[in-house]
């Protein structure tokens, strides 16, 4: 794997992207791309903040313009200088156009994008998964590392397994893209569906060949609920690789996926990809 | 990667693959699965040509056409196995009884990459190739497949093909991902009417290329698109050719084209395809 993309909301910096970014640079020789997204139509200030004082209202405004462009700035030096600091080759791109669309342009170009999981790229805190993350997630033309806000370091993997061919298929990115983190050790954990337990034989096989010494943990009941339960018994320093986020209309009326009630439990970081 | 499965008709093995096979398995270091596929549910060639795949694998023919099909796979089956014994490929052998489209996607879902004869037919009918059913299989294989050259005597150069659309990036990265010990070879991407891909994206492209492949070459021309990249494709040399751009129709072209042309250029390329 060779380019990063680390995305960044220059009002609201994440360290933790950062200091994920710098450490899978480092550990897999790869350039770091830092986007800062820089949305004109998003500002650190609500509308009627700009209108409190009416008289000077136009230098009020250039003031808060100045702020606002003033912090992105710092932002960009402090990934620079974080970069140079780690020894990371590094790139910025500030893209001034409506955010989410430059950046799902920009994901079909690069190997793996990192964001963390409170990202909204607005002023207002949403509970996550925020609608950039869940956009970001369904349309990204790489796989996703979905990043909790804490930094921690990456002990051991978990991969859900669902017997669905796209959570075969993020195993599949996963081992290709961080040979590294590969060589730690894996947990295979599925809730037994009746076709998993069909192509059990096959599954096996693949992991054993790409990790021999990895465990499996079936579980019984509803898969919701219980690999929540269980990953919350785990350690913190694990990483989930899991398939996709794709949902119908439908589905998402009544059923959110694994995937949002994973994001909204920050905890850890999550490797998600999908084919289509 | 790891696993590379050799997919193969059980009556007609083309043990002369094995070489190419071989390379890629010793290249990556992965285990060879071989799928033998019998097609017992839904046998439609004549007796005769059971007799004739028997003749094939070196048997004397006496025996009814049942039993005759049966031994003629294991004798094949056999003759596998010694002959990656004499070339030191690791390997393993699934039977797969059923409906042979299906086997293999299953099996495919379950592997990182899929070899394949582009003559492979279980149709009692005379086929160009590709035949219908490797067709069916690019389409559908849930791993990148490869095309195998009859003969082989190494790869001297990757060609990519690109056309700025999202499956010719998505194989092009696919195929890097697999196959990393490559980057050092000479790379030549071919494009038919550049000009129509969004000078930004191009540049974007360029980046990427440039930080996964150290040697890299941009081949165009201009007008008609299967004309075009016919005439850059053909009269390459040990080249291993990545068909993500163009679709399939282009490489079914590729193939009719070139068999007017030279049948014996053409097989010894090999032909990397994902699908999106």
């Amino acid at each position: 794997m060779k380019k990063i993309l680390a995305v960044f909301d220059g009002l609201k910096f994440s360290d933790s992207t950062l200091q994920y970014a710098v450490k899978i640079g480092i550990q897999h020789n790869a350039t770091i791309t830092g986007v800062f997204l820089e949305d004109p139509t998003y500002t650190s200030r609500g509308i009627y903040q700009l209108y409190s004082e009416k008289e000077y209202a136009v230098d009020n405004v250039r003031e808060l313009i100045r702020e606002d462009r003033h912090e992105r700035d710092t932002a960009v030096t402090r990934f620079e200088n974080a970069c140079k600091e780690a020894g990371v080759d590094y790139n910025v791109h500030r893209d001034r156009e409506i955010a989410i669309r430059e950046l799902l342009k920009e994901s079909r170009y690069a190997d793996l994008l990192l964001i963390d999981a409170s990202e909204s790229m607005t002023r207002y805190t949403e509970e996550s998964p925020t609608h950039f993350v869940q956009e970001i997630l369904s349309g990204a033309r790489c796989p996703v590392l979905v990043l909790p806000r804490h930094f921690t370091d990456i002990k051991k993997i978990f991969w859900l397994y669902d017997g669905s061919p796209v959570s075969i298929y993020s195993f599949k990115m996963f081992n290709y893209l961080l040979p590294v983190l590969n060589d730690l050790p894996l947990e295979v954990i599925s809730v037994d569906v009746p076709e998993v337990a069909l192509s059990n034989g096959m599954v096996k096989e693949l992991v054993s060949l790409h990790a021999p010494q990895a465990k499996f943990h079936s579980l019984k009941g509803d898969p919701d609920v219980e690999i929540i339960q269980f990953l919350r018994k785990q350690d913190k320093e694990c990483l989930l690789i899991l398939g996709a986020y794709q949902r119908s209309a439908l589905s998402m009326v009544f059923k959110s996926s694994m995937a949002d009630s994973l994001v909204k439990e920050h905890q850890w970081p999550l490797f998600i990809a999908h084919n289509k | 990667m790891k696993k590379i499965l050799f997919v193969t008709d059980a009556l007609d093995l083309h043990l002369e693959t094995l070489d190419f096979a071989g390379y890629l398995c010793g290249l990556t270091k992965s285990k060879l699965l071989a799928i033998f596929l019998e097609n017992d549910e839904s046998e439609m060639r004549t007796d005769s040509m059971v007799r004739t795949a028997a003749i094939n694998a070196g048997l004397h023919v006496t025996e009814e056409s049942i039993s005759l099909k049966q031994h003629t796979c294991d004798t094949n089956i056999q003759r596998f196995k010694t002959a990656c014994e004499n070339k030191g490929i690791d390997c393993a052998v699934h039977r797969d009884r059923g409906n042979p489209l299906s086997e293999v996607i299953i099996e495919s879902r379950y592997a990182d990459l899929l070899l394949l004869h582009p003559g492979t037919t279980f149709s009692p009918d005379i086929e160009e190739t590709p035949s219908d059913f490797v067709k069916d299989v690019m389409s559908h294989a849930e791993c990148p497949v490869v095309l195998m050259p009859t003969s082989f005597s190494g790869i001297g150069e990757l060609v990519f093909t690109f056309d700025g659309k999202a499956s010719s990036i998505h194989a092009i990265k696919q195929f890097t991902y697999l196959f990393p010990q490559l980057n050092e070879l000479k790379t030549v991407v071919i494009s038919v009417n550049p000009e129509e891909v969004d000078p930004n994206e191009r540049y974007k492209f360029r980046e990427w290329m440039h930080a996964h492949y150290n040697y890299l070459d941009f081949l165009s021309t201009e007008g008609n698109v299967k004309v075009g990249l016919v005439e850059l494709l053909l009269g390459r040399d040990k080249s291993f050719v990545v068909m993500g751009a163009y679709g399939r129709n282009m490489l079914s072209n590729y193939f009719s084209h070139s068999h007017a042309d030279s049948v014996i250029k053409v097989i010894s390329q090999a032909v990397f395809i994902a699908h999106h």
